[in-house]
């Protein structure tokens, strides 16, 4: 499988916050000739000592690239939503749509950022640097298949007790 | 299958777009009668203030309609339609045939009925070629004066601004009144006049006068004040251009009324975009409702069941992002119109506004100025018109008076924390769990490849 099918995606698990993706996102984004000075694809919200991640996950009727004025951002063939920083003019309509907050608003250089995927790399940064295996980089269909089969392992063996039971 | 699509802009994309994800073999054909490429409307106030490039304008550029083999008239006028021979005539007599139709003509401009209006030096602002001839008629010109105080008024104002001219703003109410309350609305006035607006405001136009050349030289308000401008911008309204429905059995009401597929009355002819009256969520009736995101969402829905799939409209609301001398505002749904029913909330701190309005377990509106990050979570939440009892108190305690988000999505749970298993194989079907929230209800149903 092409690199360019493959998503970077969120999986199951709990993130502990440790903030390595977005070290790694950063260091491989920023100043690579996007005009954008600063490029953080992933969020870590917080509360308490709990953390929610938030990426973009390239809908598929993306409010995003409905929202999009100026047309930067589209669906290209590979389902993956794009976006040509030299034509965001940063509006924020797309800000105002994305119903993950996935989009973020780089103050002074009006434009809005969100993750492209990285796919001038053979793996994305994030997914590399992420400990815990939460970020992970392929197919979805075989991503989900291998996630069903380590639940069927846990149920069948009863080993590893579901970390998402709490 | 032939497609005919009337309208080259946001609605009428939508649908090639969702065309061709089911459909790769009928013949599409789009008829516009602006001699551009689609081209990004809402935009042409940067393109008068000079703010980007004339290529940039382009929505979508020729790779698009080669790639989708669309066959496009450009700068052609489509006089009518015969619904029952199912022919589109074109202005030159040229007939076209259909199996379905796309009505996506957008808006025009309303232009008051106002005495003087024959003067030289009066534009409306709605097309490129508008925002062209007013950057030719800049040129030696200083003084202009903007009529309406909506969107269109103002994105007129600052690309006139842009342009160095002295621009007064005349309104009949506030400026952009319909969508911001009285804060907000203060905080752009205040940096419209920063950056030297003049605003003249619950003021109406009363006639306009021309000098011996007849150029336009000055407006007469109701107050009997009389601005001086060498140019008038008429920016009082949009409405739907509606005229191709006339003598054809297409229902219409103020736009082409539209069930929840975007067909019409007429079957296979839809309609989509700023010139349909389609499912408004809010007060559960059909509205105009004229803004991009729509119209985009509009035009693929219709796409979509002219190529034969099914999907249903979930229905729009009002909302609009505007950025006016680097004050970021977002406006979501009804945030504006008060009764008894509703709980306000506002935050205010600084350049930093925020208001939630709640009508019981519901959130019908929000205001965002300044710190407008993930305002579309709270996009979500009103459209959907989800029961949001499960997570009140962190709307009103969290994101209301902090900001954060963070709170709000560990609460709405699976959809977005990664410990759900579901996000692989169902995409985001966004429920609370029902310990926490509402019993289970989905928040939203947003298909997404994670």
């Amino acid at each position: 499988m092409s690199r360019k099918d493959a998503k970077v995606s969120l999986g199951p698990g709990v993130c502990d916050g440790c903030g390595k993706c977005i070290e790694a996102c950063l260091k491989a984004n920023t100043g690579t000739g996007r005009g954008v000075r600063k490029v953080v694809g992933i969020k870590l919200l917080k509360h308490g000592s709990a953390y929610v991640p938030v990426i973009c996950r390239n809908c598929e009727d993306a409010p995003c690239v409905a929202a999009c004025m100026s047309g930067c951002r589209q669906r290209n063939g590979k389902g993956r939503v794009m976006t040509d920083y030299t034509r965001c003019i940063g509006c924020w309509m797309c800000i105002m749509n994305c119903p993950f907050g996935a989009i973020e608003r780089v103050e002074g250089e009006h434009v809005a950022v969100k993750c492209e995927g990285c796919l001038d790399r053979d793996f994305p940064p994030c997914a590399a640097a992420c400990e815990r295996g939460l970020l992970d980089c392929g197919d979805i269909q075989d991503l989900a298949r291998a996630e069903r089969k380590r639940a069927a392992v846990r149920f069948l063996t009863g080993e590893g007790k579901d970390i998402r039971a709490k | 299958m032939r497609y005919v699509i009337v309208g080259n802009s946001y609605a009428g994309v939508g649908a090639v777009e969702a065309i061709r994800e089911i459909d790769r073999e009928g013949d599409i054909t789009m008829i516009s009668d602006e001699p551009y490429l689609a081209y990004a409307r809402p935009l042409i106030s940067y393109a008068l203030g000079g703010r980007i490039p004339s290529r940039n304008m382009y929505y979508r550029n020729e790779g698009f309609y080669r790639k989708n083999r669309v066959r496009l008239f450009l700068g052609k006028r489509t006089m009518a339609i015969r619904s029952r021979a199912r022919q589109v005539l074109l202005e030159d007599d040229q007939v076209l045939e259909y199996d379905r139709l796309l009505i996506s003509t957008g808006g025009e401009p309303f232009i008051p009925p106002l005495k003087g209006l024959d003067a030289r030096n009066i534009f409306s602002f709605t097309k490129w070629d508008d925002a062209k001839r007013i950057k030719r008629t800049a040129r030696d010109k200083r003084k202009v004066v903007v009529y309406g105080g909506g969107l269109i008024g103002l994105k007129a104002a600052e690309g006139l601004n842009d342009l160095g001219l002295e621009v007064t703003m005349v309104a009949r109410r506030r400026i952009l009144a319909a969508a911001l309350d009285e804060v907000s609305g203060g905080m752009l006035e205040k940096r419209l006049r920063d950056n030297g607006i003049t605003l003249r405001t619950g003021r109406t136009v009363k006639e306009v006068r021309c000098d011996g050349r007849g150029d336009v030289c000055e407006v007469v308000l109701d107050n009997e004040r009389r601005p001086r401008c060498e140019i008038l911008i008429l920016a009082v309204g949009t409405r739907p251009r509606t005229e191709l429905a006339k003598n054809t059995p297409i229902r219409t009401n103020k736009g082409i009324l539209v069930d929840r597929r975007m067909m019409t009355s007429v079957k296979d002819i839809y309609a989509a975009g700023d010139v349909a009256e389609a499912h408004n969520v809010l007060n559960n009736g059909d509205s105009v409702i004229a803004i991009v995101p729509l119209a985009y969402e509009q035009g693929r829905v219709a796409g979509h069941n002219m190529a034969g799939g099914h999907r249903l409209y979930s229905g729009g609301m009002g909302m609009n992002a505007v950025t006016v001398y680097g004050l970021p505002i977002v406006t979501i749904g009804s945030a504006n119109q008060m009764d008894d029913t509703r709980e306000v909330r506002t935050f205010r701190k600084g350049n930093i506004y925020r208001k939630l309005v709640f009508e019981g377990n519901r959130l019908v509106g929000a205001v965002l100025v300044s710190a407008i990050d993930y305002a579309g979570i709270l996009t979500r939440f009103i459209r959907s018109r989800a029961d949001i009892a499960g997570i009140k108190r962190e709307l009103t305690e969290h994101v209301l008076r902090k900001g954060e988000f963070g709170p709000v999505l560990l609460k709405i749970g699976g959809a977005l924390i990664p410990c759900s298993s579901g996000v692989y194989e169902h995409g985001i079907d966004g429920r609370v769990p029902p310990e926490k929230g509402n019993g289970g209800k989905a928040l939203w149903n947003i298909k997404a490849n994670v």
